[in-house]
Parts: C-alpha cells; sequence; structure tokens
C-alpha cells in the first residue's frame, strides 16, 4: 500500500506541475485588451467582429476583478508590461495619469455626456475615451406613492421629506420609505455633490467636510435614520433586494442602471409597474449626482497606438454600444446611441437620461476611494449618534489631511521643472 | 544510536529553502516594509520611497481605528477562546461516555464545520442571522423573545462572530480532547468510585487535571487561529457596523490592499506578530505547571 | 441501573443529540435555500424545506459565475499543495527525526519558529516577490508557500520519533544509502503520517483565503473561496444563488473528510501531542 501511496503522490505532484503550466501559455497578442468583470465577458463577445474587420490582428482580452484591477494595471505599469488598451474606473483614472501611464487622448465622437468627458480630462488634456456611463439616482414604488397622494417624486429635499413622512404612514411595521444601506457611500456623496463648497480644498490639498455645505447634507442624511424614515441596515441585510421591494419594504432606493436588470431578472412581467425611475431630488430643486462609469485608455507603453485607437473607435460605434448595453446593462456613453432602440423604448431609462445631463464630478485625486470610505465610516458614527456633525467633520478633516500629506509633497516637489507634474501635466508637454 | 551523515541535510534542505522563501525572508521584509512609507506613488516610482523609521508605529498608537481594531479582536480571543475549550471539553466527555456505536456517528456530526471554507460558513450564517428573515431571529420569535439585529448592531455583531467562530472551531478540540480522555486509566476511576465519589467529584479530582496540559496546548492553538480573524468579519459584515467588527488583519488587508499604504499595513502585521509571540511566551511559561513531564 | 445514572446518561445523548443539530442544521438550511426559488427563500417566515425543489441557483451559479472553472483551480491547486508538502513534510520530519547532521537543533527550531509566525501576516512582501518574478496569478503563487507549512513537518518528526531506530540502523548496518532506507523502508513506515498529512493539508488548501484572495487578481485563476467571495460582494442580496455558491464549495470538504476521516482525525490528534 504504501510505495503504492508514494507513487500516486509521485504522479499527483507530476500532474499537478502539468496542469498549472496549462495556464501559463501565452499566445502573441495583436493587441493586449484588459477589462473588467462582466465587461471582459462582453468584450471579448465583440472582439470577433472587431478582428473580421481588421484581417491579422489577433485581441486577447484579459479579465480582471473590479476589487484589483487598480493594483493589477499598477503592478503591469511599473513592472513596464502593461497591456496596450485597458478599461479603468472613472475614480482610478487618476492614479494612472498621476503616474504618467496613459496617453493623451484626441477627439473620437462629439456626442459624449459632457460629465463623462470632464473626469476623462486633467489640466485641460484628456486621458479616457469614455465607454459607459454611470449615475445614481431614485428607484421608487409609484404606487405607493400615489396611495400616499403623490404623482411623481419631489424635485426638493424638503418635498420629498414630506413625501417620506407621508409614505411612512400608510407603511406597515417594519416597512420604511427609503433604504440608504449606511454601508454604501455613493448616497451621501451625492448629496454632498449637491451643496456648493466641494469636499477638498486648495487644489485638493486638504479635507473641505467641516464646510457649511456638507454639514448641511450629513444633517439632512442624519435626519433620515433619525426619523425612522430608512432603518439603519447597511446591504448585507437584504436578502433579495427586488422582492423585498416588490412587498413593499422600502418605497425609495437610491442606486445605478444595473438595477433595472436586476429587477427584471428577479420579478416576473406582471410587476413591471411595481417599480420606477426619477433623477434625484436637490436641495432647491433638481439635483446633480455623480457620475461614473469606465473609459477606455491607451497605455504610454503601447506600442500599437494607432490600432488602439482603431479598436476603441470600434467600440465606441453606435452597433457595439448597443451590444454593451444588451449584454451587460451598461449605458452608452454617447448621447446618440440613446436615440436608437431598445434604449429609446425603455421608460425606466429616461430617467437616467436626463440625470446623466446633471452631474457633478468628483475630485479625481488617487485619494478619492478611500477618503469617501473614510466619509461612509464617519457618517455611520453620526447616522448612529455616537458623533455629532460639528464634531465627526472635523475630526475627518484632520484625518483627510493625513492621507493627503503625501499628495501635498509630491504637489511641492513638482513646483521644480523636472519632476511629475501630478495632475496630467502641462498641456506643452503633452502635444505631440 | 544515530551517525553523523551528510546526506542528513539533503533530506531537510527542501524544507528549509521553502520555509526560508516563504515564511523567515517575508518575515524580515513585513519589518523593514514597516519602516518605509512605501504607498502607491512608491509603486509607481522608487524615488517617492522614503525610510521613516518608527513614524508608522507612532502613528498606529494614536489611531482610533487600529485601537478599535485591537479591541475587537481581542474580544473575540477573550470570549471566544474559553467558549471553544468549554465546549470542546463537554462535548469531548460526552462523546467518550456513550455507547461505542453512536460515537463515530455524533464526532463527525461535530466536527463537519471544521472542514468546511469559512466563506461559505460565513454565506450561510449572514442568512440565518439575517435580522428580518433568518432562522435565528425566527426561532427566538418563536419562544416569544423580541428580534435581534445580529449584525447590524455594534455590540452584538462581535458577539455573532464570536459565535461563528466558535461554533465552526469546537469539534478541533474535541477530537483532541476525546483523544487525551483515552489515555486517563479506567483504574483512577475505578479507585474514586470505590472511595464512592460521585459524578461531579470525578470530573473535577481526576478528569479537568489530567486533560489541563491537552487544553493548555488547544488554548494555545484556538488563540493563534482567532487572533488571525478575517473572513468572517470580510464576508459578514465587511468590518462594519460602526467598525466594531474589523479585525487587526482585516485592517492590515484594507490599508494593504485597498489603500495601498503598505508601510502602515505592514506595521500593524508586525504588531500582529509580536503579540503572537507574546501569547506562545505567556503558554510556555505556565505549561510547565500543567505537564507531568 | 441506578435512576441518577439513566438521567444522566438520557440528557447525554439529549445535549450531543443538541450540538449535533447545531452544527448539521445551518449546512443543511443552506443546502435547503440553494434549492428554493426567490420568493420561497426571502419570506417572511422562513422555509426549512423547498417546497417546489429547483436547480435554477445551482445552474445559474455555475453557467453566470463559471463556477466550474474556480472548482477546477481550487482542485489543483489542492491536488499540487498536497503533493508538494507530502513530499517536503515526509523527509524533512524524517531527516530532523532520525538522520544526525550538523545544524540539525538549528533547523528544529527553525521549524517550530515557524509554526508561531502568522503566516497571514506576511501577505505583503509575499505579494511583492511573487509580482517582482511575474508568478502573481500562476498556481505556483499559491502552492509553493503553502508547501512551506511547519505543521506538516512537525507532525511527521514526532511520529517517526516514535518508532524505533534499530529499523533503520541495521540497515545502515547493512551499507544501504540513505535514499534507499529512505524509500523502502521510511516511507513505508510513515506512510498513514503521511496520509493524514496529505488529507490536512488538502482541506487547509482547499479552504484558505486571504492569501488566494491577494495572489489571484485574474478571474479565471480564482479558487472556489475567494470567487465565492468576490461572487457574494456583488449577489449578496440574491439568498439562493449564493446559498447554492457556500453549499458546492462546502460539500467537496465535507466528502473528503467522509472518506479519509481515519487519516485526518489522526492528524489532528497527532497535532496536540507534538511538541
Amino acid at each position: 500500500m504504501s510505495s503504492a501511496f508514494g507513487r500516486a503522490g509521485a504522479v499527483a505532484a507530476l500532474g499537478a506541475t502539468i496542469l498549472a503550466c496549462a495556464g501559463c501559455t501565452h499566445a502573441p497578442c495583436g493587441l493586449s485588451v484588459w477589462a473588467i468583470g462582466s465587461e471582459a465577458d462582453a468584450l471579448e463577445r465583440m472582439v470577433p467582429g472587431f478582428e473580421a474587420s481588421h484581417p491579422g490582428v489577433s485581441v486577447c482580452v484579459q479579465e480582471l476583478a473590479w476589487s484589483s484591477a487598480q493594483v493589477r494595471l499598477l503592478s503591469a505599469v511599473a513592472a513596464g508590461d502593461p497591456p496596450d488598451v485597458a478599461q479603468v474606473g472613472d475614480t482610478d483614472l487618476a492614479m494612472l495619469v498621476t503616474l504618467h501611464a496613459l496617453r493623451p487622448q484626441r477627439h473620437i465622437a462629439d456626442d459624449f455626456f459632457p460629465g463623462a468627458l470632464q473626469v476623462t480630462r486633467f489640466n485641460g488634456v484628456s486621458y479616457g475615451v469614455p465607454w459607459y456611463v454611470d449615475t445614481r439616482l431614485l428607484f421608487y414604488r409609484p404606487d405607493i406613492l400615489r396611495r400616499a397622494g403623490f404623482d411623481r417624486p419631489a424635485r426638493t429635499w424638503s418635498g420629498w421629506l414630506k413625501q417620506m413622512r407621508a409614505v411612512k404612514r400608510i407603511l406597515g411595521p417594519g416597512q420604511y420609505a427609503l433604504l440608504a444601506p449606511t454601508n454604501e457611500y455613493e448616497f451621501l456623496e451625492v448629496l454632498a455633490l449637491q451643496e456648493p463648497a466641494p469636499m477638498l480644498r486648495d487644489g485638493d490639498r486638504y479635507g473641505n467636510f467641516a464646510s457649511a455645505s456638507f454639514r448641511r447634507a450629513l444633517s439632512f442624511y442624519k435626519s433620515l435614520y433619525e426619523q425612522h424614515l430608512a432603518p439603519r441596515i447597511d446591504d448585507r441585510q437584504l436578502v433579495n433586494l427586488w422582492w423585498e421591494m416588490a412587498r413593499g419594504d422600502f418605497v425609495f432606493y437610491v442606486s445605478g442602471p444595473w438595477n433595472i436588470g436586476e429587477f427584471r431578472r428577479f420579478l416576473p412581467p406582471r410587476d413591471e409597474d411595481l417599480w420606477m425611475t426619477a433623477p434625484m431630488p436637490g436641495p432647491n430643486g433638481p439635483g446633480v449626482s455623480i457620475i461614473g462609469g469606465s473609459d477606455f485608455v491607451v497605455l504610454r507603453a503601447s506600442r500599437r497606438a494607432l490600432l488602439a485607437r482603431e479598436f476603441i473607435r470600434y467600440m465606441l460605434a453606435d452597433r457595439q454600444q448597443v451590444r454593451l448595453y444588451e449584454l451587460t446593462g451598461d449605458l452608452p456613453a454617447r448621447r446618440g446611441v440613446w436615440r436608437l432602440p431598445p434604449l429609446a423604448n425603455d421608460v425606466k431609462l429616461r430617467a437616467f437620461r436626463s440625470q446623466l445631463e446633471r452631474v457633478r464630478p468628483f475630485e479625481a485625486i488617487p485619494e478619492w476611494d478611500e477618503i469617501m470610505d473614510g466619509m461612509r465610516r464617519m457618517a455611520a458614527r453620526v447616522a448612529a449618534g455616537d458623533a455629532s456633525v460639528r464634531g465627526a467633520t472635523a475630526g475627518f478633516d484632520r484625518t483627510v489631511d493625513d492621507w493627503l500629506a503625501k499628495r501635498r509633497e509630491l504637489l511641492a516637489r513638482s513646483a521644480t521643472p523636472t519632476a511629475t507634474p501630478p495632475r496630467g501635466g502641462s498641456r506643452a508637454a503633452e502635444e505631440r | 544510536m544515530m551517525r553523523k551523515r551528510p546526506s542528513g541535510a539533503l533530506f531537510v534542505l527542501p524544507a528549509l529553502v521553502l520555509l526560508a522563501v516563504f515564511v523567515f525572508i517575508p518575515l524580515i521584509g513585513v519589518f523593514g516594509l514597516s519602516l518605509t512609507d512605501f504607498d502607491v506613488y512608491s509603486v509607481a516610482n522608487p524615488a517617492n520611497l522614503h525610510v521613516i523609521g518608527a513614524a508608522n508605529y507612532w502613528h498606529l498608537l494614536r489611531d482610533r481605528q487600529a485601537w478599535q481594531a485591537l479591541e475587537t479582536t481581542l474580544v473575540v480571543v477573550v470570549v471566544g477562546v474559553p467558549a471553544t475549550l468549554l465546549l470542546s471539553l463537554i462535548s469531548a466527555l460526552m462523546i467518550e461516555s456513550i455507547a461505542e456505536r453512536w460515537r463515530g456517528l455524533f464526532r463527525t456530526a461535530l466536527f463537519v464545520p471544521v472542514v468546511c471554507s469559512t466563506v461559505a460558513i460565513a454565506i450561510s450564517w449572514r442568512y440565518l442571522l439575517n435580522t428580518r428573515f433568518g432562522l435565528v431571529n425566527h426561532l427566538l420569535g418563536l419562544l416569544g423573545l423580541r428580534a435581534v439585529d445580529w449584525l447590524g448592531s455594534p455590540h452584538l455583531a462581535i458577539l455573532a462572530i464570536t459565535i461563528v467562530v466558535v461554533w465552526k472551531g469546537f469539534g478541533y478540540g474535541m477530537i483532541i480532547v476525546s483523544a487525551a480522555r483515552k489515555e486517563i486509566p479506567d483504574e483512577l476511576y475505578d479507585a474514586a468510585r470505590i472511595e464512592g465519589a460521585g459524578v461531579p467529584h470525578r470530573l473535577l479530582r481526576i478528569t479537568v487535571p489530567m486533560l489541563a496540559p491537552t487544553l493548555g496546548l488547544l488554548a494555545l492553538l484556538d488563540v493563534s487561529g482567532y487572533w488571525q480573524l478575517f473572513a468572517e468579519p470580510y464576508v459578514l459584515t465587511q468590518g462594519g457596523p460602526l467598525g466594531s467588527t474589523t479585525s487587526l488583519l482585516l485592517l492590515m488587508y484594507e490599508r494593504g490592499f485597498r489603500w495601498w499604504r503598505w508601510g502602515a499595513a505592514s506595521a500593524i502585521a508586525m504588531a500582529l506578530t509580536a503579540v503572537m509571540w507574546l501569547f506562545a511566551w505567556v503558554q510556555r511559561h505556565t505549561r510547565a505547571g500543567w505537564r507531568g513531564d | 441501573m441506578s435512576l441518577q445514572n439513566r438521567t444522566l446518561r438520557a440528557g447525554t445523548y439529549l445535549g450531543l443529540a443538541v450540538l449535533a443539530g447545531a452544527t448539521l442544521f445551518p449546512l443543511l438550511w443552506v443546502t435547503s435555500i440553494a434549492l428554493m426559488r426567490a420568493p420561497e427563500a426571502a419570506a417572511g417566515t422562513p422555509s426549512l424545506w423547498p417546497h417546489h425543489p429547483t436547480l435554477v441557483n445551482v445552474i445559474n451559479i455555475i453557467s453566470r459565475q463559471h463556477l466550474g472553472r474556480y472548482f477546477f483551480n481550487s482542485l489543483v491547486v489542492a491536488i499540487a499543495t498536497m503533493a508538494l508538502s507530502m513530499l517536503v513534510a515526509g523527509s524533512a520530519g524524517y531527516g530532523l527525526a532520525r538522520v544526525e547532521f550538523r545544524g540539525r537543533r538549528m533547523v528544529s527550531w527553525l521549524v517550530m519558529l515557524g509554526v508561531l509566525i502568522p503566516n497571514q501576516a506576511l501577505v505583503l512582501p509575499l505579494f511583492e516577490m511573487f509580482r517582482t518574478v511575474h508568478l502573481v496569478n500562476h498556481y505556483a503563487a499559491l502552492v509553493l508557500p503553502a508547501a512551506a507549512n511547519p505543521v506538516g513537518i512537525v507532525l511527521v518528526q514526532a511520529y517517526m520519533r516514535a518508532i524505533p531506530a534499530d529499523i533503520l540502523d541495521a540497515a545502515r548496518i547493512d551499507g544501504a544509502s540513505e535514499w534507499r532506507i529512505y524509500r523502502s523502508i521510511v516511507v513505508p513506515l510513515m506512510a498513514p503520517m503521511l496520509a493524514a498529512v496529505g488529507v490536512l493539508i488538502f482541506v487547509v488548501s482547499w479552504n484558505d483565503f486571504m492569501w488566494p484572495m491577494i495572489a489571484m487578481q485574474q478571474e479565471s485563476m480564482q479558487t472556489l473561496p475567494v470567487a465565492l467571495a468576490a461572487i457574494d460582494r456583488e449577489h449578496y442580496q440574491d439568498i439562493g444563488l449564493m446559498a447554492a455558491g457556500a453549499t458546492m464549495t462546502m460539500l467537496p470538504m465535507v466528502f473528503v473528510f467522509l472518506a479519509s476521516q481515519r487519516y485526518y482525525l489522526r492528524s489532528v490528534i497527532a497535532g496536540s501531542l507534538t511538541d
């Protein structure tokens, strides 16, 4: 038994080695493209069309996970082995630009949503081509709102509050007017963007969360929990969000476009009228929202910049943009595509169409994600009554200042002509 | 008797190389990193890397999140380890006292959670503990008790995680205690019985003292396991609510791999290791009294 | 039998039954959820049993989430780690227990020190190392560090110490080479312990989470628990899908355990008797 045992071990080791190397063969790529999650799947299905129109070119799509895409791309840039083209989330763009890793992009289409284009610009130079866009707005239950006496969601915070209170009165126990999970920061980010003062100041060198603007947004946020309009739960406590909403457990939910597809996947067609979308209310009228999504970038190290540009142009054509929507539910970054079916026919998309015209870009710095995560934690303490709005925001400013120390140091150094300009560099350096 | 043979070292060489490359060198690496401000800017350009001495450690000392993480991790250890030991002991003694043919069945049943993936276990428990639909609250409801917001309340969430950790872990200790119980000579019990000692007496005077060394070792194993708590909060609560379930390792992971602040994350890793050594040192110096040898 | 003894016995069985219920129930329930449709799974009053069993969740997680691929990765990594660990721990355990050489005490001490280092604290430099040699996203990134597991060595070492030295000495006097002795005498002697170490490492490797999550950044290379946690981040609101994923991650190890209980429990017990 024992020698058979030893032999089995050796065979297993050998087999494992062979299997292990099955994953390490690399076919030569005419163009290497890195994409993330379901977009990578979609891209893979659209690549054959591109290859057919470009004989002799083979495109390799590599799939990354959202959680690690930025790290992977950064490591590849540092190691001098990046792809030619990559999909980059809007918030991750700043870091790559800071590192001087991307090629400037010239005009590729006229009809991008201005907000989407704006987040790709650093010192007036664009470093990415918007691929699809994303924003947050209201999903709501039109029938319950009507029962409470309202035709459509309010346009202002005060009107919205009134509606939520009215709705809460006709709901059963354990049901709430709003779902605002305490572990998501986007809702509060939207509220803060709707206020005039930015969340960072002095060229994004210091936190500005103690400003009257942010404190107003945070107070409004806090009041939603205090008045029991929203439950203090995080989204881990949902079992099936769409069923819960269909049952009337929540009437409003601030979320993104992917939920259109999810609602349809989970609810039977007869329940289509149980949910609707509407633009965000604002402090004094229709509110702005955040702009997100992904861009195509071309890496500076790429030796196939022309082909890369061809590829991006192909993927941004009407047909491919519609195809992307059909495959993933991602909203096209070009406004023209919205006039085509199936986008034009979908009533639930109309609110997104108008919200995308009313967006305000976030502060495009590498530390933004961490700052937003910190803001979420700070806001959760305030919502739980563990900290005052004034005290928490002042404390958070100090934390943010700490996080931005290295950025300040780099900015100070870049005053000397030899150093790397931190935000994309001067225009002169980019013109070729 | 053994003779010195040069080939002996060859047997050990592969293990030594693996240990050196994947344990000892990284340990030195963590220490080195903890003295720098290695961050995402440094990945891009090594010129942005500075040696900053103990600054990361000083930062840690006045870092609220770090203290909270230490407290969280300690709670799991201080509450979880005794609970685990007790459950291991009780279940082992029960199994050893029943008819031979039933032992295998119960042993298997109690041990199964040990071999299950922590991630999968955490996902299952998240639904069990769900405030509105979870079975745990449903059962409490049947008993006439109020629903408990297990994962939503800062005080309960860490308790809930401790329950999951203990639930998954006690079967391991049960097997070990059960093996050690078999080693206790029957004569001891027979003698006690003749003297008329009751069940509680035999338990406290014979079983527990005889098992003490085993329990001491188990305590160290459990401490070192619970001290490295990571997957349960990562899946169950993502460290929330209000950071109440962010363990030291979870904090290290977030600093290191979400925000790419490797210097700060390495300082946490070093602190974690140092405390672990402290535990081992304490165990080593207390067990002398427990062990017969 | 006295009344007191009989109540005690009944109480013991009852207590064990309650404990067994507590350990098994969550696992059975999540399996049952995996077979439910969304409305039933998210019902206000939880069902214990799927009234209209469906495989839709299982099909979804396999076809839409590529669970098969992750299963394959986990299997490759676990088998390779097991095989390599057995080779390494076998020879090192024997070498430390039964072959005299210079520096043996030192090596023994290093191995014991290795046991006391929380390996999850080492992931930062490990990642940097693998990134430098371009082995991130390769099976090797999971197999090699996992094979540097001092516990396996300690287990084999302790087991070999308990075996009388006479057998080996006799072979040495006969002039057999160390390698021959190892292959034809030692390996058969320690086979039961090696098997125990193998099963232990297999299960540990299958369930490992933090390092695989860091080292496998490419989705197609992720292991089951890592992929499950990633799917969970996006689909946590879909209880049926996640229950199916959790069940399919746990079941293989339950089967492995049931099939190899004898060996597995031996390694657990031996682990407590070593130092």
